[in-house]
């Protein structure tokens, strides 16, 4: 036993050691620029396999117009195992090891925010492309973390807009039990409340995230006898969701209110079983016609033979964001990465974005819009995009919530 | 019966559902005594042993151990009250070895796994003369780095034997000791843990299959049919008994006492 | 009011069928081998995604979905049996929960399989053809299908008693399930009627996947998010009882049903969300069960094993060249800052955290022999009262001695109630509790933060550095793993080694077994409390995560392919695993598949875990 364990510690030992040994050299100034990318791909590939290819297809593009500043970007990606611990340790191997400029990427908030302490922390700029937790840039909120995507408050603020025309008075709530769906429902409750005094909330469901008891939920919340219903459930849920809703008759005459129910990544596997006439945020990329979704469109489709996802156009529009302030900065120096990143502006596909420096948020919308079903698959129809500044508290509000943060 | 018997089982009664497996049973083991039970299959003794052994709770009855009640009480209590046992099946403790095996009875005996400072040290009990006499007192110095695991019936029974002494008890309970080994390897074992508890003043009670081992050994002899004491006497007497003999006929055709 | 907890109740049940439905097969595996299956929930998921497929190549119609139920259970069988062959059937031998690690190795590569098979897209599943309508019962819809599973449950309940009691395989499966031992005497072929086992129980998980697909899309995370489940209907219905299972699977989903349907409820001015408890319903249910009957609802005192049917190995004092070792192992590690990157640093500062864990645990399963499927528990706790204790202002020092000291009372607390059972049992509870820990972590907003976790739980500018921590982290797991090893020897340790060996022979020898047994649960649960709270600054936040049951997971896969029998396999199975899966995760997208068929291998290759089988290699060498 002793033998095997300085055999096997020595071996292992040795392995850690040669992977030492093959650290990069000195950065040369002709040399790419190194990106550090990690998200839970194993956790999450839904989302993330689109997100992957966007990513792809924007390095792609920015190395072919000659990248930054004549120097190429390349991208390291790590998967984080959807996990806080792992995720620290893998931006660690990426700042340490592979000398990375910046981080980006996360999907979950909870490693969103560990990354983002790290962040801090180490003094390297980190792009959140998708966690939607407000307090990623709000409460917890860093002089180094800066968030792409529309946020939780920012998507419900979206609804809330339509929610509030229709004047129901009882109202349902459903949602998947974490911060993300508790959120989603605190800021639904309390944005209705005070544009529409008077409204009830007769029933309220919180689920285990991937585990919805769809027919008991669904029972449940046609017993309270609701006007209308806001969902904050996704994927695996809604689909549960959604069945046995329709099976039950829970959706007849009820008006329904969906957050990201229009996003094809959760709207596609319902193909005919889709709702008809739900409220939701999404993106609808088959019909948007303006010259900068073309030509994403367009060229996703000829590398990937394949149509975006929203994940897509997180991916792609994150990469551009890092490109635009690797550009800005000059260099990829931290201090003026941080510098270049408040007030960034960014061209996506849904159109220009700004990063506050206000807080880190980009202003990049959503599209809202009413669910359908066309040729066998769900679609979104009367929409409309909802640019992200519109959906953003007073500045006032956000500092104070930012007060903690610096 | 003196009040300060090792030993003294006063009317137990035991029902397992509807059947009364003991029903009435009383006797008394002296200080220093070695007393045999026995009985053909299915006649209470197991069931007797395991009352007077604390595994089971009588219906009925009292247990007294030197005048004190100990009725119902767990193995801990009667370990600390000068009982030891041994089990049908060998029970040793199989990744250690033979000296680490009496060693944690020492142990066990002498301060307990807590008493500070030893709790802290490397166990003492390992090296002390008395898991060393131990040892030698049941044959077993050349075989006392052999793990457990590894040792021969009769070597682990030997072991067991060293272990349940190294509390010094004044009883030992010995259950089927010579179950399951050859005939002369039995007649061996029962000599040696009745020389080492008559030098060690310990009375055991025992129950017993092998009647060899039972007429050899035993001062005196405890008969049990269908739950009830039917008899009890010197070896002599017993083997000379009728009714014992028709017990044993009447139940198993191979069951005559030698 | 009535007419909906009536409905709630149907809900419930057409839920309890088609987990009993799953449960049923692990259940029949679980007692005749004795395996503890956690491929179980990846047999699930395959019997969904190959219904779809068969779906489609029958035409789809009412022989596309019953006839693709049937080859979906088929399929599934062909690839249990074909685990049981090729895995496990060469481990059966190997020391108990093994098997378990090559399971989860089997997992991980049917994950993969399936993504790369069927795509990261969630699949809706095809309707039963003629049961997609509902009926309506007292004004109230209840879909057709769900009536269909209320039928189909107690249906396959007796079919299986059937099977088991009137045929004369279900007579061999029986007899294994009650003594293997006396099965084997009495010339029962076992490897057949393992293989067959297997089988049928791939069968019925694949049948049930195939089955619940007009209520649940095919998606990647079927196969975990049901395994816990049905290891708790397994337990709490007791193990090996079929028809206890039935009885737990109804009990768990009309307990979750009923809450949903009480939703949020005023009672008595305190307002309740009972819909939020259904984040852990299973194991509050579990460990009321357990706490009240130890051995499940219709479980029976597992029969006594007989003769040496589990033997563990020696531990022998560890000679002065061990030591030496140890003492050269260390300080070559305390060099390496001067020759590693930073990241190797990092690497080792979770190594050393891990292997603390892993040591904890190895106290309780390899001296205790008491297994802990829980042990991200006092991890976890570990962590959180140093985190809480650091936000409140406390240095570093107290926050350590304060996550320390919450672990070693958690684990006091656990250890007191879970030791009323025992075995599984007990394995089964410290999960529960474990989960219930979760949860709480989960919902606790203003303490914990909930989901979210807490941030910015840093060192002190002093150990900011990473070589600076990382040689504090050495330091303290080195210390302790010293403690440890020599704990084995002390009377604790032999004590403790005693009451696994042979309980009853302890027990006369006047060992205190609970008491003794409760020591190894504090001094287990203090290691990995200052694990946790040693990697939570190393880290600078924390989530319920650290309480999840992944993490209790990886413990003991690390544990077990080290080797549970030696001092230093914990060490070494920490060591190995994490830098595997850290070099894998970067090597290839298809990390998952490769690191569980390493897995598969290392079990294969070191049933004894690596320490214990290259021990045993050296041993016999020296023999001859």
């Amino acid at each position: 036993m002793n033998l095997a364990f300085s055999a096997v510690f020595g071996l292992a030992l040795a392995s850690a050691v040669a992977g030492a040994s093959v650290l990069p050299s000195r950065v040369a100034a002709q040399e790419p620029i190194r990106i550090g990318e990690l998200n839970s791909y194993k956790a999450i590939p839904a989302f993330l396999e689109p997100y992957k290819k966007g990513w792809e297809l924007a390095v792609e593009e920015i190395n072919a117009a000659g990248g930054i500043n004549g120097r190429k970007l390349e991208v390291i990606s790590r998967d984080d195992n959807a996990s806080p611990g792992d995720a620290v340790r893998v931006a660690e191997e990426l700042v340490s090891r592979e000398k990375v400029a910046l981080l980006t990427g996360g999907f979950l908030s909870h490693v969103g925010l560990a990354i983002s302490s790290f962040a801090k922390q180490q003094k390297v700029v980190f792009i959140a492309a998708e966690p939607l937790t407000d307090k990623l840039v709000w409460e917890n909120g860093n002089a180094y973390t800066f968030r792409l995507r529309a946020s939780t408050y920012m998507q419900v603020n979206m609804l809330v807009e339509e929610a509030v025309k229709l004047g129901k008075k009882r109202w349902a709530l459903v949602y998947p039990n974490y911060e993300y769906g508790q959120s989603a429902v605190a800021s639904f409750k309390q944005l209705m409340q005070a544009r529409q005094p008077g409204i009830e909330f007769v029933a309220e469901q919180a689920s285990p995230l991937g585990k919805i008891e769809a027919g008991a939920v669904a029972q449940a919340i046609a017993d309270a006898k609701p006007d209308a219903i806001f969902n904050v459930t996704f994927g695996p849920d809604l689909q549960k969701f959604v069945r046995e809703g329709t099976t039950r008759g829970l959706f007849t005459n009820v008006a329904v209110f969906s957050l990201l129910g229009g996003e094809p990544e959760y709207l596609d596997p319902l193909k005919d079983e889709a709702p008809v006439g739900w409220y939701v945020t999404g993106y609808p990329w088959d019909q948007i016609k303006t010259p900068e979704h073309d030509a994403f469109l367009k060229a996703y489709r000829a590398k990937w033979n394949d149509y975006p996802r929203l994940g897509s156009v997180v991916g792609y529009a994150a990469l551009y964001t890092v490109a635009e302030a690797l550009k800005k900065a000059g260099s990829p120096d931290t201090d003026k990465l941080r510098e270049a990143m408040a007030g960034l502006e960014v061209g996506t596909p849904f159109g220009k974005v700004v990063y506050r420096a206000l807080d880190h948020q980009s202003t990049m919308g959503a599209y809202v819009g009413r669910t359908g079903v066309r040729e066998g698959r769900g679609v979104m129809v009367d929409w409309r995009y909802e640019p992200g500044e519109k959906h953003l508290p007073p500045d006032a509000e956000v500092k104070a919530r930012r007060a903690s943060a610096n | 019966m003196s009040m300060n018997g090792a030993l003294e089982v006063d009317a137990l009664e035991k029902s397992f559902g509807g059947f009364r497996a003991v029903s009435g049973v009383s006797f008394a083991v002296a200080q220093g005594e070695i007393v045999a039970l026995i009985g053909p299959n299915g006649a209470g003794k197991t069931t007797t042993f395991n009352l007077v052994n604390g595994q089971l709770r009588p219906d009925r009855g009292r247990v007294r151990l030197e005048g004190a009640d100990v009725t119902g009480l767990g193995a801990r209590e009667l370990w600390r009250r000068g009982v030891a046992r041994t089990f049908q099946i060998t029970a040793t403790f199989t990744s250690m070895t033979v000296r680490e095996t009496v060693a944690v009875g020492v142990m066990a005996a002498q301060a307990g796994p807590w008493r500070l400072p030893g709790a802290l040290r490397r166990m003492g009990a390992l090296d002390v003369p008395e898991t060393r006499s131990l040892i030698t007192d049941v044959g077993l110095d050349a075989l006392a780095e052999r793990v457990c695991g590894t040792l021969a019936y009769g070597d682990l029974k030997r072991v067991e034997l060293a272990m349940a002494l190294a509390s010094r008890p004044r009883l030992l309970l010995m259950d089927e000791p010579t179950a399951g080994m050859a005939a002369a390897e039995r007649e061996a074992l029962m000599a040696l843990a009745v020389r080492i508890a008559r030098a060690r003043r310990a009375a055991i009670f025992f129950t017993e299959h092998d009647m060899g081992v039972v007429f050899r050994h035993a001062e005196r002899v405890l008969v049990m049919s269908r739950g009830e004491l039917v008899a009890a006497g010197t070896p002599a007497e017993i083997r000379k008994s009728p009714l014992v003999r028709e017990v044993y006929l009447g139940h198993a055709a191979s069951g005559e006492p030698e | 009011m009535l007419a909906s907890l009536l409905i709630q109740t149907l809900n419930g049940l057409a839920s309890a069928s088609l987990l009993f439905l799953v449960a049923l097969g692990l259940s029949l595996i679980f007692g005749v081998t004795r395996i503890v299956n956690f491929a179980h929930g990846s047999f699930y998921m395959l019997g969904a995604y190959i219904a779809i497929s068969a779906n489609a190549w029958l035409g789809g119609g009412a022989l596309g979905f019953w006839g693709g139920a049937v080859v979906a259970a088929l399929a599934v069988a062909a690839i249990g049996l074909a685990m049981e062959l090729t895995i496990l059937r060469r481990i059966y031998r190997a020391p108990e929960l093994l098997q378990l690690v090559a399971t989860f190795g089997v997992v991980l590569i049917v994950k993969d399989a399936v993504l790369a098979a069927w795509g990261p897209e969630d699949i809706l599943g095809p309707r039963a053809p003629g049961l997609t309508g509902s009926l309506t019962i007292l004004g109230k819809q209840l879909p057709t299908y769900d009536a269909f599973l209320l039928v189909i449950g107690p249906a396959m309940l007796g079919g299986v008693w059937w099977l088991l009691n009137r045929t004369a395989w279900g007579l061999r499966v029986r007899a294994a399930t009650e003594d293997r031992e006396m099965a084997a005497a009495l010339g029962i072929d076992q490897a057949l009627l393992f293989s067959s086992v297997l089988a049928l129980g791939a069968f019925l998980a694949g049948l049930a996947g195939a089955l619940a697909l007009p209520r649940e899309p095919a998606s990647l995370g079927m196969d975990l998010s049901i395994i816990a489940d049905v290891f708790v209907v397994t337990v709490v219905g007791g193990l090996g009882s079929i028809p206890g299972a039935y009885l737990a699977a109804v009990l768990i989903s009309v307990v979750k049903a009923w809450c949903i349907g009480l939703g949020t409820t005023t009672i008595a001015g305190v307002t309740i969300s009972f819909s939020k408890l259904t984040l852990v319903a299973e194991f509050v249910v579990m460990a009321a069960v357990l706490l009240a009957r130890p051995h499940g609802l219709l479980g029976s005192e597992p029969a006594v094993q007989r003769g040496a049917a589990t033997t563990f190995a020696p531990l022998p004092i560890p000679s002065r060249s061990f030591w030496a070792k140890g003492a050269s192992a260390l300080a070559l590690l305390l060099l390496l800052p001067l020759i590693v990157d930073r990241y190797n640093l990092v690497l080792l500062t979770d190594i050393a955290a891990f292997a603390l864990v892993a040591a904890s645990l190895a106290i309780l399963m390899g001296w205790g022999g008491m297994a802990s499927f829980g042990h991200a528990a006092y991890f976890g706790a570990g962590a959180y009262g140093a985190a809480l204790a650091s936000l409140a202002g406390l240095p570093f020092a107290a926050a350590l001695l304060v996550g320390l000291a919450v672990a070693a009372l958690l684990a006091a607390l656990i250890g007191r109630l879970a030791l009323e059972a025992s075995g599984i049992s007990l394995a089964m509870l410290t999960l529960a509790f474990a989960q219930i820990l979760w949860a709480v972590a989960f919902q606790w907003d203003e303490v914990t933060g909930g989901s979210n976790g807490l941030v910015g739980i840093w060192p002190p500018t002093l150990l900011a550095e990473k070589w600076a921590y990382y040689l504090l982290a050495i330091s303290f797991a080195a210390a302790v793993m010293a403690a440890i090893w020599h704990l084995a020897h002390t009377p604790i340790g032999y004590a403790l080694r005693a009451t696994r060996d042979h309980a009853r022979r302890a027990e006369a020898s006047g060992l205190d077994i609970k008491g003794i047994r409760l020591a190894a649960f504090v001094l287990s649960g203090s290691v990995a409390g200052l694990a946790g709270a040693l990697l939570v600054f190393s880290k600078g936040s924390l989530s319920p995560d650290a309480l999840a049951i992944p993490r209790s997971v990886d413990a003991l896969v690390m544990v077990l392919l080290g080797g549970v029998e030696t001092l230093a396999g914990p060490v070494v199975g920490a060591f190995v695993f994490t830098l595997l899966s850290d070099w894998l995760t970067r090597a290839t997208p298809y990390w998952q598949a490769v690191l569980g068929m390493t897995i598969v291998v290392l079990t294969l290759v070191f049933p004894r875990g690596i320490t214990g089988t290259i021990g045993g290699w050296l041993a016999e060498r020296r023999r001859q």
